[in-house]
């Protein structure tokens, strides 16, 4: 089947049922129609009937003036109708034949109605005149045993009938023109702004993602699209530029030590060594290889969250747990810098997550506070279930705090800025961002809190129930 | 001698791996493809199969599933560049016995052989596990040195429990940050010396037979190495 737009789809189905419901109800009438002809003529002759038994009572069928009588009833309905009677006597011998009975050869039904007032009624088609219209032919019995029997040519009702049929035969087609004229038209009314979108929505790419689709404002369904439209573009911008942002960062990451090294190994084969000048050199470039290896380590991890958890990568998580574990492995290197690294109030939260990333991100803040937090320091690791069903773990420390223009900025990716980092070197500089990645990652996010010169609080809030 | 079957499609890192692994003692028989691959595995019996994970023709994986169903339950490293959480379950779940993403060091990789050749490693009868005086009884979950009983904190005692189990065999940092804290993620494996300094103040300092021993480039190794070593 070849394709079809939805507007030609949905103007061919809209016909389709336009037309099925027009011919059901044209099929019904005619029908109706039919019978109800049917039924004057039969109403008609039955009149006649009456008249002849009635007057049957006064003038016996031998009586030369019947024949006038019903020689006048016969032309009064005109030639049109072709009235015609007969007579039978109570052996059921015809005495009288007049109008298009007469000679017909049309004799008594098998069965001769029950009572007086019923009537037997029958459509037949008369021999001679083969194929014309058929007459109905209404029997009746008389008092003294006898039957009448009347007959109407039918033609003129069968004719009225049929000619409301045709009138619904010619008004069919011009309908269904009408009705795919109306679709075509309704349809592309309101698939017209679709056609925009996808226009916008071609033109957007990697390059020309500013643009956005148009929204009505009308808020139906079809605004709607195109506002969420625009949240996947503004969605894809935000990736592409922190991608554009990432790459050059890490780039920039990687060639200086890259740069050193070159330099080092170049210049160590410039000339003749000894063993020890050579021994010496590749240990130090091993060195940096193992510092590079690191640093696209960290890029990998910090990759890998920002790809998502998927759920079926979730597990039910006790979050006090793993604060209390991340607790425990940092407190002796605390102790070591002489900082207090204390576990506060912790309430008991489970999470869908991945246990090892969540173990990661608390060890990333809690590294972070015992790096600006100054001898003699104190950090508390705290995890409090909010009333609207997050664990809230915070890391306070008694550090060196953030400037409020820093906030934001320290969990970029190599977003070092910070005075008195103690450590440099490629891998540096992502922690706080794969803190923050994971936080997202399972639907929550990572936020500061910090006074200069007194401390900073970091919050990972972690939903209870899984992002859908 | 440990026989081993190396599967790597880059040229230089087959080169020298295999080098490294041969210095080592070790009877190395590589691969560049998983075809290649899977008929060496089928045609003689190796000890261990160090695979990558991203071969030309098919991967790791997939190689290592064809053998499982041919019956060659060999023990096996994966080697990968790709760390994703669903590549690490995968692997695993496919009967690996540990995962090494690159780029990792030769050390690592050497100290992650020893530990899965050497992975018939029975429990003790008798719950105990001990070297030279000192004892660990996991049942009571007690340590002892020389009959003095010392106090650990749980994951002290686990990772004691862990050198000793692969007691004279060198075990790097990434592997106690995996086995003792349960972690893949080796960014503070370097806080493991900390762990191990705090271990080797209960353990050895009061006594003149050290037996925590600093690898250099690796890690540690737990053994007697008789008085004063």
């Amino acid at each position: 089947m070849t394709r079809l737009s939805i507007g030609a789809k949905w103007t061919l189905r809209y016909t389709a049922v336009m037309l099925l419901a027009v011919s059901l109800l044209a099929t019904y009438t005619y029908l109706r129609i039919d019978q109800r002809f049917h039924q004057d003529a039969r109403f008609l002759v039955d009149l006649q009937l009456k008249e002849l038994v009635d007057t049957l009572q006064v003038v016996p069928v031998g009586d030369p003036a019947l024949q006038g009588i019903l020689e006048r009833s016969i032309a009064a309905a005109g030639p049109d109708l072709k009235l015609g009677f007969q007579v039978f006597d109570a052996e059921g011998k015809l005495v009288l034949a007049q109008g298009s009975l007469d000679g017909a050869g049309i004799g008594l039904p098998d069965e001769l109605p029950g009572d007086l007032d019923d009537r037997a009624s029958r459509d037949v088609q008369f021999p001679k005149e083969a194929g014309s219209y058929p007459y109905l032919v209404l029997t009746r019995r008389l008092p003294d045993g006898g039957a009448v029997q009347g007959s109407v040519y039918l033609r003129r009702f069968v004719r009225n009938a049929r000619g409301v049929r045709d009138i619904y035969l010619w008004t069919l087609p011009l309908a269904m023109i009408f009705t795919l004229a109306l679709g075509t038209w309704l349809v592309r009314g309101s698939l017209r702004p679709i056609a925009g979108m996808t226009r916008t929505a071609r033109r957007i790419s990697a390059t020309h993602l500013e643009e956005t689709v148009p929204t009505t404002g009308s808020g139906d369904e079809l605004d709607e699209l195109a506002t969420t439209l625009n949240q996947m573009i503004e969605r894809i911008r935000h990736s592409v530029e922190r991608m554009q942002r990432f790459s050059a960062n890490a780039a920039h990451e990687l060639r200086t030590p890259l740069n050193a090294l070159r330099s080092r190994l170049e210049v160590t084969l410039e000339q003749d060594r000894t063993p020890d000048e050579y021994r010496k050199a590749l240990a130090e470039t091993a060195e940096q290889v193992v510092a590079l290896s690191e640093a696209v380590h960290a890029m990998m991890r910090l990759a890998q969250s920002e790809a998502g958890l998927p759920a079926e990568h979730r597990v039910p998580v006790a979050v006090a747990e793993v604060l209390g574990e991340v607790v425990d492995f940092f407190e002796p290197l605390a102790a070591e810098q002489g900082l207090a690294l204390t576990l506060g109030r912790v309430d008991e939260a489970t999470i869908a997550g991945e246990p090892a990333w969540l173990h990661q991100c608390f060890a990333n803040l809690v590294d972070n506070a015992i790096r600006y937090t100054p001898e003699g320091g104190a950090i508390r690791a705290e995890l409090e279930l909010s009333e609207d069903g997050a664990a809230l773990v915070r890391v306070g420390d008694s550090g060196i705090g953030i400037e409020p223009h820093e906030r934001e900025r320290i969990f970029e990716p190599y977003h070092r800025v910070r005075e008195g980092n103690p450590r440099t070197g490629p891998g540096a500089g992502l922690g706080l961002a794969l803190a923050r990645e994971i936080a997202r990652a399972h639907g929550g996010d990572v936020t500061v809190d910090s006074q200069p010169g007194r401390g900073s609080t970091f919050t990972v809030r972690l939903p209870l129930a899984p992002p859908a | 001698m440990l026989r081993i079957l190396y599967v790597e499609d880059d040229a230089t890192a087959r080169e020298y791996i295999e080098k490294g692994l041969t210095e080592q003692g070790y009877q190395v028989t590589s691969a560049g493809d998983a075809q290649g691959g899977l008929a060496l595995a089928l045609e003689s019996a190796f000890d261990l199969l160090i695979l990558d994970v991203m071969l030309p023709d098919s991967d790791g994986f997939e190689l290592l599933k064809t053998l499982r169903d041919k019956g060659v339950d060999t023990p096996a490293i994966f080697l990968t560049a790709r760390s994703t959480v669903s590549d690490r379950i995968r692997g695993l779940n496919l009967g690996a016995d540990d995962y090494l993403v690159k780029p990792f060091a030769f050390a690592e990789l050497l100290a992650r052989i020893s530990a899965v050749a050497r992975r018939t490693l029975s429990e003790p009868g008798d719950g105990k596990l001990g070297c030279a005086d000192l004892e660990l009884d996991l049942r009571r979950h007690a340590v002892t040195r020389g009959g003095v009983a010392i106090e650990l904190t749980p994951k002290e005692f686990a990772l004691l429990e862990y050198l000793l189990r692969h007691q004279g065999q060198a075990i790097s940092r990434a592997m106690i940050t995996e086995k003792v804290w349960g972690y893949g993620f080796d960014t503070y494996s370097n806080l493991i010396d900390v762990h191990i300094n705090h271990l080797r103040k209960k353990v050895d300092r009061a006594y003149p037979n050290k037996l925590i021993h600093t690898v250099k480039g690796v890690g540690y190794v737990l053994e007697d190495r008789g008085q004063g070593g």
